[in-house]
């Protein structure tokens, strides 16, 4: 049998987007259909029983969840503005510079990323250690970071900052340096001061990187479980949990996938919010 | 103006630079010098004692592990990744933007609302505690594939018109022009990862069982935690010499790399968004 011409391409591209349509629907469609499915079950050992919503009442009325919830939000809130905005300032500064200078900047920024973020969470925890710890030494400090609230949070937010800093700053100084420089040419030549530039011309081209690093650095955030997995366990008295933390220590720590399954359809939901607030924000802006 | 820009930003570098330094300093310290009251934070000497009590554990193993996971999974993904986006940018599929916004919009999916099920089903399928549970979630790699796609989408058709003309079938096209003209993305692809493989620690965390078979960063975690369990039982305790000569073991391979290849990383950074 001849075919056509189309019908041949069309063969062709599916067989070439086969490999990736069998692993989109094993690793991300199977997972979400039966994560639903799995929210509404009991399981203990290999049996699973229907429960109906009873893990999300479960969940909904834990004290101990909406104190992840609460410290998610909060992780949130103070982390994106300023892992948005501040990478921003510093990659701009870095504009003009040699060659060189901006090799050491990328360099310096993408060093702490090569180790894996369970290490390097562990050294922190030796910086924040109440005696033997630098922090307080270099502070004069005898706070016990750890171990006691609000320090606890105040440390992990510490160490989040710390970590999602690098990233930004390579993505606005890459985005920066392929600004043509006849565009900011011509509006010098037009007359516009240096702010005006900025606020004119660099702004609006970096303003979909920003939007781009809002966005990831919320979906980020609001699965926050590893630095207070390392540094605090959670504690002390809840003062660091967060939802993801939850489902981990749920599902591999007693086996309850049911339960864990249903708190993480809850953070997706948030993020869903979270995704269009932040769309209809950044749409509003341009 | 320059100037104090240049001050800032020399400053910020410095701090988030600043823990690899003591992370450097560290591993060569004792433990007394570690523990030291009050603590200071240039060395009173050197010492390989720290990295001598690393390697007895199997570190060597371990590296494999990790190695072998980081470059199966890339030659998987990368297989996935550019037939995927050749085809995507190339060829007319049916529901073609359908599907593709479908996988767009599974990037916004918090990797956790998968987690769960993912485990499940790996446990049902038997990838519990092997390579394969390790290395085939890395097949699905939708934002590389969104990054390929463009790649291909700038290539001048008359490349693949040339070559058609010269009898070339579709797996030619594919693997001697579309493959060779993109490698500088097929690095950018590879490289960045195999940094994400690398320091991969909740997935092969949960599904890794057998000393046998831990990646570096789950293997680390044992043994600094379970050296220290052995003293007290304190949130405080971690064994920090060790976490300190382990955090600079695995640095070290992807710094060659870095250093090597770190004109792929910020191309591939800065063309993925274009």
């Amino acid at each position: 049998m001849l075919l056509s011409r189309k019908q041949h391409d069309k063969l062709v591209g599916v067989g070439f987007l086969t490999p990736l349509l069998l692993s989109f629907l094993t690793f991300a469609v199977y997972p979400l259909a039966s994560g639903i499915v799995l929210s509404f079950f009991k399981t203990s050992g290999l049996h699973s029983s229907f429960v109906g919503l009873s893990n999300y009442k479960a969940f909904l009325g834990d004290p101990v969840f909406w104190k992840g919830v609460k410290n998610t939000l909060l992780f949130t809130a103070l982390t994106v503005p300023v892992v948005s905005i501040l990478p921003f300032l510093i990659a701009a500064s870095g504009l003009g510079t040699s060659k060189r200078y901006q090799y050491f900047l990328r360099f310096a920024f993408y060093v702490p990323q090569l180790s894996s973020g369970i290490v390097i969470f562990s050294l922190w925890k030796y910086l924040f250690h109440p005696t033997q710890g630098l922090i307080n030494a270099v502070l004069g400090t005898h706070i016990a970071w750890l171990g006691a609230n609000p320090w606890a949070f105040i440390a992990c937010e510490i160490v989040l900052l710390a970590s999602d800093f690098g990233a930004p700053i390579i993505l606005y100084l890459a985005k920066l340096l392929s600004i043509d420089d006849s565009l900011l040419d011509a509006s010098r030549l037009d007359g516009c001061s240096w702010s005006d530039t900025a606020r004119y011309v660099i702004f609006p081209l970096t303003m979909p990187v920003v939007g781009y690093v809002a966005i990831t650095t919320t979906i980020a955030t609001l699965q926050i479980w590893m630095i207070p997995y390392v540094l605090t366990g959670g504690g002390p008295n809840d003062g660091t949990t967060t939802i993801v933390l939850q489902v981990y220590q749920q599902a591999i720590g007693n086996g309850r996938w049911g339960y864990a399954s249903a708190i993480a359809l809850f953070l997706l939901v948030i993020a869903l919010v979270f995704s269009f607030l932040q769309r209809g924000l950044l749409r509003s802006q341009e | 103006m320059k100037l104090t820009g240049r001050a800032f930003i020399t400053v910020v570098a410095f701090i988030l630079i600043l823990p690899t330094i003591l992370l450097v300093l560290g591993s060569i310290r004792t433990d007394t010098d570690l523990t030291a009251l009050p603590p200071h934070i240039i060395p009173q000497g050197f010492t390989l004692e720290q990295l001598a009590r690393l390697l007895s554990y199997p570190m060597g193993r371990w590296l494999f592990n990790s190695v072998f996971v980081a470059v199966a999974s890339q030659l998987l993904a990368l297989l996935v990744v550019t037939t995927s986006g050749y085809a995507f940018a190339r060829k007319p599929i049916p529901f073609k933007e359908k599907i593709f916004w479908a996988m767009l919009a599974s990037i916004m999916l918090p990797s956790t609302v998968l987690f769960v099920p993912t485990f499940v089903m790996a446990k049902h399928l038997g990838l519990l505690n092997n390579y394969a549970g390790l290395i085939l979630p890395y097949s699905l790699s939708i934002s590389m594939t969104f990054f390929y796609r463009q790649y291909i989408e700038a290539m001048p058709e008359a490349f693949f018109d040339l070559a058609r003309l010269d009898g070339m079938g579709e797996i030619g096209l594919f693997s001697r022009i579309a493959l060779p003209l993109s490698s500088s993305a097929i690095a950018t692809i590879a490289l960045l990862g195999m940094l994400s493989a690398w320091s991969s620690f909740m997935w092969p965390n949960a599904i890794l069982f057998s000393p046998d078979l831990f990646t570096l960063p789950v293997g680390i975690n044992r043994i600094i935690y379970s050296e220290a369990m052995r003293v007290s039982k304190s949130i405080y305790e971690v064994d920090f010499g060790l976490t300190m000569a382990a955090a600079v073991f695995m640095l070290f391979p992807m710094l060659v790399i870095f250093t090597a290849f770190h004109k792929y990383f910020a191309k591939g950074l800065w063309g993925g968004l274009k």
